[in-house]
């Protein structure tokens, strides 16, 4: 830690904190006693008491043990929208000393396979929705178990509110082997066992693509995934009396401790939405008093947007703020003048278990990745020499702390791959480019790594390549970012067509065999068709240069 | 006046009311020592004890006290221990044990102790070894167990600083029926059974005196302690890293919620003082980082004012707050330059077990009691016709709140007279006179009741007078408050002799047998001898015209 980034920090927050020695769980069992009649979440306008959802959580973990044999250290995979139930089942997962295995309600089969594979998970908990991608694993995939539920049992409330179809939709029987209903488990009312996993147990592992193809598990204990509940809710003052809004998706790290993790730890309410929709958005935090809304900045911009906005009365928030992507300043101004509130941003990755970096609440900068959070020692590098630079240097974001994951799974070359030593401690690298200035506050400039960021979602080209090469007709492939006027970035496919297929194969087919290999957001967007691509001397294709010739392009 | 009516000074962090835990203040260190069981629990002079350490012995005294001395659900027990690692643990085994503490000052002498025995009905005695004998009269009769404390059984580690005597004193051997060692205890494995007490539950019975004679208890339930605990960590920013040094006493509200409840609520460190010492206390903030010190302001005039604070680090300090007397300007303005931080000044009583106002984050105010606190609704009212008056408008303080007090202990009466209901709420009298101004901040204008505020320390001058009253030598007496430069004012008494004790007797004399009878600073500092007392037409005592002179200067 660098006395250069404190100068403008938190009053009264330590720099150092002293972090619970026990299990997730332990922050439910805790609320739970202390605020058991308190709302944990709302749903539509229907209520969970603390109280209940501990007992539920209880009874799943009964199930998982004694049904499913999940056993301590084990993977289970959750794959379901935002709603009560991934938040009980994640709760479960944990209860039953196992780890929890998100993953994007966005991926089909294809993708969901090599979850399976690469974790080993036998048991998957899931959305009734999502079943149909789940069902050709049960058979020959490796899943032994899935339980599977239905979002329409946890909003029963009437409610006026505009409920997607997905939410509206009635429990549906499923009589596949290995299946049971989610109301089915609970209703089994089996006890689990003691509880026994503390902070250096397994706890939930997030994938992440990258720059080599399949997406890697980041491994996290419950110390790493503690280490930014803690910091995250005394930054920001969170309280039992604090209401959240929950828009962004929980199987990613930012909503995971935003708007699932912190709230259970303090006590506080989450009131939880399965899709983004603005004027329910606004619709909730009118009725339900909302105090907090953490999010990205593209459904600050929409809801900003919204020429409905005045109707509802907003005043109650009063922080409100993200990351994943910068927030343009004339958006900022708009909310500053409607609500009186600074738009605080984040930085962080799926390694770090959501943020190192923050903006002080009482001075944010903006566009800006704030000062590095408690017991965080963030540093900017030259990527190549690995020589630590100075302020307003451009180099790669390093960074050491609590929270830095404990590395890929199954994956030791692109664990040792991510980390360095500097000064006898062990930083981890970000890919990101960027700098800080004299006041310590951390900048974004570029992405070293090859990513793209297409609203808040992560595209990983490497990814999107290998499944396009499954493509009879594509001989080769290369994917890059173009900008969007919505997304920000988009994806764009650079192809190369077999000889035979030259002609007989348009963009749109492209597009549309995608659709059913790949999850929506990894789909390009922009397919254009060239006669070669540009190699090195090696032979590697040359996509940075596809990539500036992108970017000439846009600013012509 | 509610915290909504307070939008532009209101903390925006902060929401207007709580949500607290519905569980009991031993849950908070059973949950303390879960999160932190490694973490340092309590410092007293360089000795540590950890959470975990704290909780288990906190459970085997618990033990103890339910097999030993068959201490049930709701039972009363009596704490007699200066600040230190015994006292929290002695309060939470009591609470572990579902039963009730009954908290009093060591500076209470036999006579005193008598009467909070009789009243709480308690049985059972924790004691520090050196105040034992003014309990020991006791034992046989009115109580039958007494565990005795010794302050050096916790001195594990060296330390620089110099002990007051009380804590060198090694345990002694004390063979009587019904006593027994703390250490003999603690090595005698007793399982405590499992908790029964709820929020609704008696946690505290807090005696306070008053206008009319004996101190009467204060039932506080966990919910109500809860409340001041959970509020005050909020406040004043108080989290697992914060140091709170303890000099205030933990019998009393301040101490109790500030220095031990709400730091062991956030799994904070407590250094623990168990007598004021200034040199003792600048080398504690220096040495433990100390961050939050809740105090009365004498201490920190001492501080400031003591040769060895010089060059001393107190940069650490984030949170400084007291009440129970005003914080002098000029001090305050030394604090400011030494540690960058306003003296917040707040105010409460044992009936609202601690703060019922605080002064708010970024816009304090000295020589104030500050405004409402979470949830708590304040009014003035007439004294006599109990009508709410507007701004600037002097009256009585009158609260409402969730830290209400439930009522004093077998004294229906007394509570009826404390409580009016206003728009069907419970407001509770504070019998201070004072007004809130234009922005709603409330301000002491006088004290409606009789007490002197010494140091910090309540006087109840009736009660004083009702301990005179049996010295055999005097035929009447009046105790009134007096200036005093170093604590603000002081007491003291005039005294009408019997006629065959004129010329034998002076006010040396009284006041010596005044120590044997009370504690120490109830005392009078002063005895006026004189010939006859100021009576009104019906023939009270005017005790107020001979204070006003004191005040005035005219004597």
């Amino acid at each position: 830690m660098k006395p250069r980034h404190h100068s403008f920090w938190p009053k009264n927050l330590p720099t150092s904190l002293t972090y619970p020695q026990t299990s997730l769980y332990y922050n439910l069992e805790v609320s739970a006693a202390r605020y058991p009649d308190k709302r944990l979440l709302v749903y539509y306008d229907t209520p969970l008491s603390f109280r209940a959802a501990r007992a539920q959580v209880d009874a799943l973990a009964g199930f998982l043990q004694q049904r499913c044999a999940v056993k301590r250290g084990d993977r289970v995979l959750l794959f379901m929208q935002n709603s009560p139930q991934f938040m009980l089942a994640f709760y479960a997962i944990l209860r039953a000393d196992a780890m929890v295995v998100p993953v994007n309600p966005m991926n089909l089969t294809e993708e969901l396979r090599h979850y399976v594979a690469d974790s080993d998970a036998v048991v998957i908990v899931t959305g009734q929705e999502l079943y149909p991608q789940v069902k050709p694993l049960l058979r020959d995939g490796g899943l032994r178990h899935a339980i599977v539920a239905a979002y329409s049992d946890y909003a029963t409330q009437p409610t006026e509110l505009n409920l997607p179809d997905v939410v509206k939709l009635a429990r549906q029987p499923i009589s596949d082997p290995g299946v049971t209903l989610w109301s089915q488990a609970l209703g089994t009312g089996l006890a689990p066992a003691p509880h026994l996993a503390g902070p250096s147990d397994l706890c939930v592992m997030p994938y992440t693509s990258g720059t080599t193809g399949n997406p890697k598990g980041c491994i996290h204990t419950h110390s790493t995934v503690m280490s930014t509940i803690v910091s995250g809710a005394y930054w920001f003052g969170v309280t039992p009396d604090t209401t959240v809004l929950g828009t962004l998706p929980l199987f990613h790290v930012t909503g995971m401790q935003g708007s699932m993790n912190q709230p259970i730890f303090t006590g506080a309410t989450v009131v939880l939405m399965t899709r983004w929709d603005r004027d329910t958005a606004a619709a909730i935090i009118e009725r339900h008093r909302v105090t907090g809304w953490t999010n990205i900045s593209t459904m600050a911009i929409d809801f900003l947007a919204n020429p409905n906005l005045a109707q509802y009365d907003v005043s109650s928030l009063s922080r409100i703020g993200g990351g994943g992507a910068a927030m343009p300043e004339a958006v900022a101004q708009r909310l500053k003048n409607l609500t009186g509130l600074d738009y605080v941003e984040g930085y962080g990755l799926s390694e770090t278990m959501a943020p190192t970096h923050i903006n002080p609440p009482d001075r944010p900068k903006q566009q800006c990745l704030g000062i590095p959070i408690c017991d965080t020692d963030a540093r900017v590098i030259n990527p190549d020499t690995l020589q630590e630079l100075g302020p307003e240097e451009v180099g790669e974001i390093v960074s050491s702390g609590p929270q830095i994951f404990r590395g890929y799974w199954k994956n030791p070359d692109a664990t040792a791959a991510c980390f360095i030593e500097l000064e006898g401690k062990r930083f981890f690298r970000t890919g990101d480019l960027g700098r800080y200035d004299e006041e310590g506050y951390f900048f974004m400039v570029d992405r070293l790594k090859r990513m793209i960021n297409a609203a808040g979602y992560k595209v990983w080209p490497a990814e999107v390549e290998a499944i396009l090469y499954g493509h009879p007709d594509i001989q080769e492939a290369c994917i890059i970012s173009a900008s969007d006027p919505h997304r920000g970035e988009t994806v764009k496919a650079v192809i190369v067509l077999k000889a035979a297929s030259r002609g007989n194969v348009s963009a749109d087919g492209v597009i549309g065999w995608c659709r059913s290999h790949m999850a929506a957001y990894k789909i390009p967007r922009v397919v254009e068709f060239v006669d070669s691509l540009p190699k090195s001397a090696t032979g590697k294709v040359q996509w940075r240069l596809l990539q500036e010739r992108e970017a000439q392009k846009a600013t012509t | 006046m509610r915290p909504e009516d307070y939008p532009k000074v209101w903390p925006k962090q902060f929401p207007k009311g709580l949500t607290i835990p519905a569980t009991t203040l031993w849950h908070n260190l059973e949950v303390a020592a879960a999160r932190y069981p490694d973490k340092t629990a309590t410092i007293f002079y360089d000795s540590r004890l950890s959470y975990a350490e704290l909780e288990r012995q906190a459970a085997q005294l618990a033990g103890f006290l339910q097999q030993r001395c068959g201490i049930r659900k709701g039972d009363r027990v009596l704490l007699d221990l200066q600040n230190s690692p015994q006292f929290i643990l002695a309060y939470y085994a009591i609470l572990r044990a579902d039963a009730v503490v009954v908290p009093v000052s060591p500076m209470n002498v036999t006579d005193e102790l008598e009467h909070f025995v009789g009243d709480s009905g308690a049985t059972t005695a924790i004691v520090a070894q050196d105040l034992y004998p003014r309990l020991q009269p006791l034992m046989g009769n009115k109580l039958t167990y007494a565990i005795v404390a010794t302050y050096s059984d916790y001195l594990t580690a060296p330390t620089s600083l110099t002990l007051p005597d009380l804590l060198t004193t090694p345990s002694d051997a004390l063979v009587e029926s019904g006593v027994v060692g703390w250490r003999e205890v603690l090595a005698t494995p007793h399982e405590a059974r499992a908790a029964k007490a709820a929020a609704d539950d008696l946690c505290a019975i807090l005696y306070t005196s008053g206008t009319t004679g004996r101190p009467k208890g204060c039932m506080h339930t966990h919910r109500t302690v809860m409340f001041t605990a959970v509020g005050g960590a909020i406040w004043e920013a108080m989290g697992a890293d914060s140091v709170v040094l303890d000099t205030a006493p933990l019998f009393h509200v301040t101490g109790m919620q500030h220095s031990m409840n709400a730091p062991i609520f956030a799994g904070a460190t407590i250094a623990l003082l168990p007598r004021w010492d200034a040199e003792a206390a600048g080398y504690m903030i220096e040495r433990y980082r100390c961050t939050h010190w809740p105090n009365v302001p004498t201490m920190v005039v001492d501080l400031l004012a003591h040769p060895a604070t010089e060059g001393r680090d107190l940069s650490s300090l984030q949170n400084v707050f007291g009440g129970g007397s005003s914080m002098p300007e000029a001090i305050a303005q030394k604090l400011f330059e030494l540690c960058g931080i306003e003296y917040m000044e707040g105010y409460g009583m044992t009936e609202t077990i601690s703060q019922t106002h605080m002064n708010p984050p970024g816009n304090l105010r000295k020589q104030c009691l500050g405004i409402p606190t979470f949830d708590t609704e304040s009014l003035i009212v007439d004294p006599d016709t109990l009508a709410p008056v507007g701004p600037d408008q002097p009256g009585e303080i009158v609260s409402h709140g969730p830290q209400l007090f439930k009522g004093y202990w077998n004294n229906p009466e007394a509570t009826a007279a404390a409580i009016i209901e206003i728009e069907g709420k419970r407001f509770l009298r504070t019998g201070d006179l004072g007004y809130y101004d234009a922005d709603g901040y409330f301000y002491i204008a006088d004290r409606l009741k009789r007490m002197i505020n010494a140091a910090g320390y309540k006087v109840w001058p009736a009660e004083v007078e009702m301990t005179l009253y049996k010295h055999p030598d005097i035929k009447e007496v009046a105790v009134v408050s007096t200036p005093d430069p170093r604590r603000g004012e002081t007491v003291k008494a005039f005294v009408v002799l019997k006629p065959e004790a004129k010329g034998k007797v002076s006010g040396e004399q009284i006041v010596d047998w005044a120590r044997a009878h009370m504690a120490v600073y109830k005392v009078p500092r002063l005895v006026e001898l004189i010939d006859v007392l100021p009576r009104s037409g019906t023939g009270k005592i005017q005790w107020r015209a001979l204070q006003d002179k004191e005040w005035t200067g005219g004597s």
